[in-house]
């Protein structure tokens, strides 16, 4: 026999036998190849991995690649990816961008999923109604937390300063850090970051004076008068040296690796209160939380306790069962809820809580009992935010920096700020 | 006519095959994502959902009503003015140096392009954020001499400079130019000037720089496109913020920001495409001027 092969054949053969590789080893993966993908910082990442890990060991041909990126980053990412088609199957989501994503139809109804293989039943039903769009439900909570003043408490016996508490007004805030800045033997710390320019903390002073960001119809719901009094207890905090100066407060960017209290520069974060985790594992010094400083004794706190962030699995998922149980085991396995702790807040199923209560560490302890403590503290949950809300957030870091390098009063830097969000919040309709 | 036609492209389908790659790139790669944003240029696109056309709106808002369009031009421009001469003058007096027959030139060359290599990467810029912050090696130097530096990156002062500088430092691919510019200017004239007594200044001035014209001339052009399109740097640098107050907002950056943070495609591609017309501009009027300076017959 003659075998001649020509060229043309040669290389028909060569793409088929490409070709039968290729579909060969998409039929061995096709079963489980899944993509995870959230921000955070890297306590969260190995946290994640951990667990992650876990469940891929029992479940053997099961493959979870995972991603994660800071939150501006993340963004950023999650968008283009799915644009393009390419989006993992299980996606954190915020709820600033929940409704985004849920109308655009790029997020799966989790309905078909529950409450097999995903199980909820006993998730608090209004946290779970924090996931819903629309009346359907495609997100699930990964736990609870509230703003919280993140505290070296180290440093501040160091110093020999008393913590701010549950009692503290935001007079006595400015003399507390002011003395700390004064007497901490650590060079270059003040006592405070400057948050003239954090849309969470403005908004809860807000709220401790009766107003809101936003009104329901999604308009801005504060004004001129209320952001120049805002700006001038800033200046008047960091003239006194209770806050950062602008210089050293423009370094941070509001991650947890480059904020201030990590990089030894302020004794203190306004954070959020799962993010004490975070923190406390950058550092060998004893953190604690406490509630943000009140406008005065009688005001009402503020604070409001939420969802700290969703799972999602995306419509575009081609195994979504798969994606569904995996979340199921993140969310509820009794060995995975304990390698994850309370990390991405306190757990919103009572079950997981409960069980999880004993096995807590230090930290997770003091995360419960800060929620557990706040009272009427927290308030009710103010409406969501209108679309163009991350652009007046945005706005806000920038209008600040303004005031704090003295660019502007904060008279004009506060009607400069109220003309542009509004603007924005125009144009966005 | 036909005949001829057909024939002509009988002859030349192998070039053409050959071509393939290029052209499947070209009109795939470049050309159809080129179009495709002058496109989303005159829409309001989020990324998820279908464009919607709004006409010239988006331009008209940059022309009118955005306070970081103008912030950001004033940067780029404040960039590509200071950052460019400075860096070819560094350059030129280096590869002069360079050219005097030093032993080892080899290692020279490259140790001192070296930079260009690292310069536009990303660990580079974190370097920098190290070097130029509050209490970071340029400060700690400075105190030797009792002078207390302020934080050079988050201070809206100095922060854009702290960009020139870095820019500046990757003088070594115009070096390398200019080097081999220099080579090229006959021997025999610097011979017959120092015959007639000039001076080192005025042989500078009266034959390195008229002949190395066109060396200049197209080191500017390509370090002029490159800087309007800086971006990496301002990214890292500000942790893709733009700030302190908008002072490393570079063109590029606002882009990214509008496209990325804001998921305004549309308005970052409109953005895009006022770039691009600017560096066609300023390309356009360097070839126009350079009929008056530069000099083409050494």
């Amino acid at each position: 026999m003659n075998v001649r092969i020509d060229r043309r054949q040669f290389l028909l053969t060569g793409v088929a036998i490409s070709a039968a590789g290729f579909s060969a080893r998409r039929a061995v993966a096709a079963d489980a190849r899944l993509r995870m993908a959230w921000w955070g910082g890297k306590a969260r990442a190995e946290l994640t991995q951990k667990a992650i890990d876990l469940y891929v060991s029992k479940h053997p041909g099961v493959q979870v690649e995972t991603e994660y990126l800071g939150w501006g980053d993340y963004w950023a990412r999650l968008s283009t990816q799915t644009s393009g088609g390419n989006s993992p199957d299980i996606v954190q989501i915020d709820i600033e961008y929940l409704a985004d994503y849920a109308t655009r139809g790029v997020l799966l109804p989790l309905e078909p999923l529950i409450p097999k293989p995903l199980d909820v039943s006993d998730f608090q039903p209004d946290l779970l109604g924090n996931g819903k769009v629309d009346g359907k439900q495609y997100a699930v909570p990964c736990g609870v937390n509230a703003g919280a003043l993140v505290l070296d408490k180290t440093a501040f016996d160091e110093a020999g300063v008393a913590l701010p508490d549950h009692n503290t007004t935001w007079a006595q805030f400015e003399s507390i850090m002011a003395e700390f800045t004064k007497r901490t033997p650590r060079k270059g710390m003040f006592g405070s970051t400057d948050a003239s320019g954090s849309e969470a903390v403005l908004e809860t002073w807000l709220r401790q004076r009766g107003k809101q960001l936003y009104h329901p119809d999604g308009t801005l719901a504060y004004d001129q008068t209320d952001m120049t009094g805002w700006f001038e207890m800033w200046e008047q905090m960091r003239s006194s040296g209770a806050a950062a100066p602008a210089e050293v407060e423009a370094l941070d960017h509001g991650e947890v690796d480059s904020s201030l209290l990590s990089q030894g520069k302020a004794a203190l974060a306004f954070e959020n209160s799962n993010q004490f985790v975070a923190f406390q594992s950058l550092t060998k010094d004893q953190l604690a939380l406490a509630p943000y400083p009140k406008v005065d004794s009688n005001s009402k706190g503020g604070l409001y306790i939420k969802p700290t962030m969703f799972y999602s699995i995306s419509s575009q998922s081609k195994n979504p069962q798969a994606a569904a149980e995996l979340l199921d085991f993140i969310l509820r396995d009794p060995e995975a809820t304990v390698i994850l702790g309370g990390e991405r807040g306190v757990p919103a199923s009572a079950s997981v809580r409960e069980r999880l209560r004993p096995k807590m560490d230090a930290a997770g302890d003091a995360m419960v009992d800060y929620i557990d403590g706040l009272g009427d503290l927290a308030g009710t949950l103010p409406p969501p935010n209108p679309p163009g809300g991350s652009e007046v957030t945005d706005a806000l870091i920038a209008a600040s920096q303004e005031v704090a390098f003295k660019t502007k009063t904060a008279a004009q830097g506060a009607a400069d700020f109220v003309e542009k969000a509004k603007q924005i919040l125009d144009r966005a309709k | 006519m036909a005949v001829q036609w057909k024939r002509r492209l009988a002859r030349s389908k192998a070039g053409y095959l050959f071509l393939l790659p290029w052209l499947v790139g070209f009109f795939g790669l470049t050309l159809g994502p080129a179009l495709a944003s002058l496109y989303l240029s005159f829409t309001r696109f989020d990324l998820f959902r279908a464009p919607k056309w709004v006409g010239a709106a988006n331009y008209v808002r940059i022309a009118t009503d955005d306070p970081n369009f103008m912030a950001s031009m004033r940067v780029t421009f404040l960039y590509v003015a200071c950052s460019i001469p400075l860096k070819l003058a560094v350059a030129l007096a280096l590869a002069m140096v360079l050219n005097r027959g030093i032993r080892g030139l080899p290692i020279y060359r490259a140790l001192f392009y070296l930079p260009s290599l690292l310069g536009a990467s990303v660990a580079v810029a974190i370097l920098w954020r190290q070097l130029f912050a509050g209490d970071g090696l340029v400060n700690a130097l400075l105190a030797n001499f009792g002078i207390q530096g302020p934080s050079w990156i988050s201070n809206p002062h100095y922060a854009l400079w702290t960009l020139v500088l870095l820019s500046i430092w990757q003088f070594g691919s115009p070096m390398v130019i200019f080097l081999a510019g220099l080579r090229q200017i006959p021997a025999d004239l610097y011979e017959a000037a120092n015959l007639d007594g000039a001076s080192r200044p005025r042989r500078f001035f009266s034959i390195t720089l008229p002949l190395l014209t066109p060396v200049i001339f197209f080191n500017f052009i390509v370090q002029m496109i490159d800087a309007f399109q800086s971006f990496t740097p301002a990214f890292i640098v500000s942790r893709g913020t733009g700030g302190p107050v908008n002072s490393t907002l570079f063109y590029a950056l606002y882009i990214y920001q509008e496209a990325f943070s804001h998921f305004q495609m549309g308005y970052a591609a409109a953005l895009a495409w006022i770039l691009l017309l600017l560096i066609a501009a300023f390309t356009a009027f360097s070839f126009l001027s350079s009929r008056f300076w530069v000099y083409y017959d050494a």
